[in-house]
């Protein structure tokens, strides 16, 4: 059944007209992850109500694409310009950048194409072998599990903000009281609508989306006065050998099994993200490879980081494909616009609508590696783009967030709160807390609150024992472990802290 | 915007405190979860306010992540000096709200693209017009004819 439908998924993404959503979104996720402090993100952000009235099918295959296109993009100007086009590519610069300087742009840039996309492919294969285990698994997850779950995600997202754990908490916190406000899903009370009629149906999450990410990072553009986006003169002509950066990944199988292997169990943990993997493969790059210069131009540098960064898309599917429980900012954005689709993620698309999550999966695949083979051909040329002026760019992308903000639902008010949170986006952004615990904290408030309705319920009515569930009390350690390993940290004596590289 | 980091904590522990006050109007089934998340956040918002407060407003910068190396500001003179871009900011964005709720959007676009990009851009005024012109005809081109996108009418056009 699994094979059948991943044919069919196949055929449906290569068909006529279909074809055409993933390269196109693939093109456009690839422009948007160039830019530093845009990223795909926005670009997802603005395309969920552009894409209201699209099937379920058409909103899959461009949004497929706008997961998977970016994230080898970003890694050019973090080897160009030391700039990292999105947070995860970060770690592509420690020995990116150091390349580039000495004449090798074109082989750092091709190492992370051929690194990216077979990342990508292998994160990919290893969601799919494991859909037929998560089957299994969700029948015994009940509402208490999935509170659980959420609340580690959450816990887990906060944690790893790392010097703004407890602004990650509160972030979190302020994210659910706002998922709660409009009428409770059980007893249709009105909830902290401050007499505005307009919050009755609770707060609308796209122009949440489209201000907090889409407007803030305008607005920290704007303020900041830089004059283009990379704030650097272009590179001029690349030099480096495209060959030998390719064959760079090949000779170093084992590295990049590992990368892949830790950039996808870190994708699967919801909250963690490429710029966890990204960094942790390329620390465990650095630890088993002996004779390494990492930091100084090492090619395995800028391997092991890309294929963590893409290997992590496929981990991160599973989280929400099977409990609808998103992990990044990323697939914040895909569950909403499956949701707004009503493509609901869980046990019912899992096993009803199996084809339709391998035309997704399929679509994240293609977009990699076309990602990967155009991004190496217009490399030198699309660096060029960084020079654009700031203050072009940002009347432009400001004006794409008021067309998002206005074709959602045609109200005005949506544009107000686009603005208000594209103020609140910014203030957090400049006082360092992180929104991706806000974001991730909206969309789980929901499910959150019913399920533990639900789980409480269950309880008084005798019907929940909580000895008798194995994978409930294996959830409550990890959340337990989770919440108390920063205190363990702290506690533990001075002279055995190991230093951070 | 950039308020600096007790007065952002301030404001948030306000509305947290807001919201927990109105969850004591609800029934209990109502306000339980609120309540739930709603505690723990004041508390832990709290406990930031003190940390702010004791720490100053130079105070001691968490180290970076990864994830914001360059926007946070690293030092009250960077804040400081960001203030008067911040307060025009928030003027071009009342301005482009009252355009747009006035006139609609397809009208505002070019009404605040051609005065933006001569005195934030620094272009001259014919540049400036010819790019706002190009870059209004696009989006009607593109959005409203092409993609059919529905924008909702200006109130007084």
């Amino acid at each position: 059944m699994i094979l059948q439908a991943a044919w069919d998924g196949l055929v449906i993404l290569f068909t006529w007209p279909n074809f055409l959503l993933p390269v196109v979104g693939t093109v456009l996720a690839m422009v948007f992850a160039f830019l530093p402090g845009v990223g795909g993100v926005t670009l997802m952000a603005l395309a969920i109500p552009l894409t209201f009235s699209w099937s379920p099918l058409a909103t899959v295959l461009l949004f497929g694409a706008l997961v998977g296109g970016g994230t080898f993009m970003g890694s050019v100007t973090s080897i160009l310009f030391n700039v990292p086009g999105t947070a995860p590519n970060a770690a592509t610069m420690l020995d990116g950048y150091p390349l580039a300087r000495r004449g090798e742009a074109n082989t750092a840039i091709a190492c992370a194409a051929t690194a990216s996309a077979l990342g990508s492919t292998i994160g990919i294969l290893l969601l799919v072998a494991l859909i037929p285990v998560v089957r299994t698994v969700l029948i015994a997850v009940g509402p208490a599990e999935v509170v659980v779950l959420a609340l580690w995600g959450l816990a887990t997202v906060a944690m790893v903000s790392r010097g703004a754990m407890l602004e990650g908490l509160i972030a979190a916190g302020f994210g659910l009281l706002v998922g709660f406000v409009g009428l409770d899903p059980r007893t249709a009370e009105v909830r902290f609508t401050f007499g505005f009629d307009y919050l009755h149906d609770g707060v609308p999450m796209i122009p949440v989306f489209l201000g907090l990410f889409g407007l803030a990072e305008m607005m920290d553009l704007y303020v900041s006065r830089r004059r283009t986006i990379s704030d650097q003169a272009g590179p001029g002509r690349l030099t480096g050998s495209r060959r030998r950066g390719a064959a760079a990944v090949l000779k170093n199988p084992r590295l990049l099994l590992q990368s892949s292997l830790l950039g996808t169990g870190i994708g699967v943990i919801p909250g963690v993200g490429g710029t966890v993997a990204s960094f942790v493969a390329y620390g465990q790059a650095a630890r088993s490879v002996p004779d390494g210069r990492f930091g100084d131009g090492d090619i395995r540098g800028v391997l092991a980081p890309e294929a963590a960064n893409d290997a992590k898309d496929g981990g991160s599917l599973l989280p929400v494909l099977a409990f609808g429980i998103p992990g990044s900012e990323g697939t914040v954005m895909l569950l909403a616009a499956l949701t707004l689709h009503g493509v609901v993620p869980g046990p019912e698309l899992l096993r009803n609508d199996l084809t339709l999550v391998f035309v997704l999966i399929w679509s994240l695949i293609f977009s990699n590696w076309l990602t990967s083979l155009l991004g190496l051909g217009v490399a030198g040329r699309a660096a060029r783009v960084t020079r654009v002026r700031a203050q072009l760019l940002v009347p432009v992308i400001g004006l794409l967030v008021v067309l998002g903000a206005l074709a959602y639902r045609g109200s005005f008010g949506d544009l107000v709160l686009t603005f208000l949170f594209g103020a609140v986006g910014y203030g957090m952004k400049v006082n360092g807390w992180p929104r991706v615990s806000f974001v991730i904290a909206l969309v789980l408030a929901s499910l959150l609150e019913i399920n533990l309705l639900l789980a409480l319920r269950l309880r008084e009515v005798g019907r929940l024992q909580l000895l008798d569930r194995p994978l409930l009390m294996a959830l409550v350690l990890l959340l337990v472990a989770t919440l108390s390993l920063p205190l363990l940290r702290r506690l533990r004596p001075a002279g055995k802290e190991a230093a951070p590289s | 915007m950039s308020v600096g980091r007790p007065a952002l904590t301030l404001v948030w522990t306000a509305a947290v405190a807001a919201v927990l006050v109105q969850s004591l109007a609800l029934s209990p089934t109502s306000r339980l979860a609120p309540l739930w998340v709603a505690v723990p956040t004041l508390g832990l918002l709290l406990v930031k306010l003190v940390r702010d407060l004791v720490r100053g407003p130079e105070g001691a910068m968490e180290p970076p992540s990864a994830a914001r190396v360059a926007s946070v500001p690293r030092s009250i003179d960077e804040r400081r000096a960001r203030r008067p871009r911040e307060a025009r900011l928030a003027a071009w964005a009342l301005l482009s709200l009252a355009l747009v709720y006035a006139a609609g959007i397809v009208v505002s676009v070019p009404l605040v693209l051609a005065p933006f990009l001569r005195f934030e851009g620094e272009l001259p005024w014919r540049r400036s017009l010819a790019v706002a012109a190009g870059i209004s005809l696009g989006f009607y081109l593109i959005f409203v004819r092409l993609l059919a996108v529905t924008l909702p009418p200006g109130a007084l056009l």
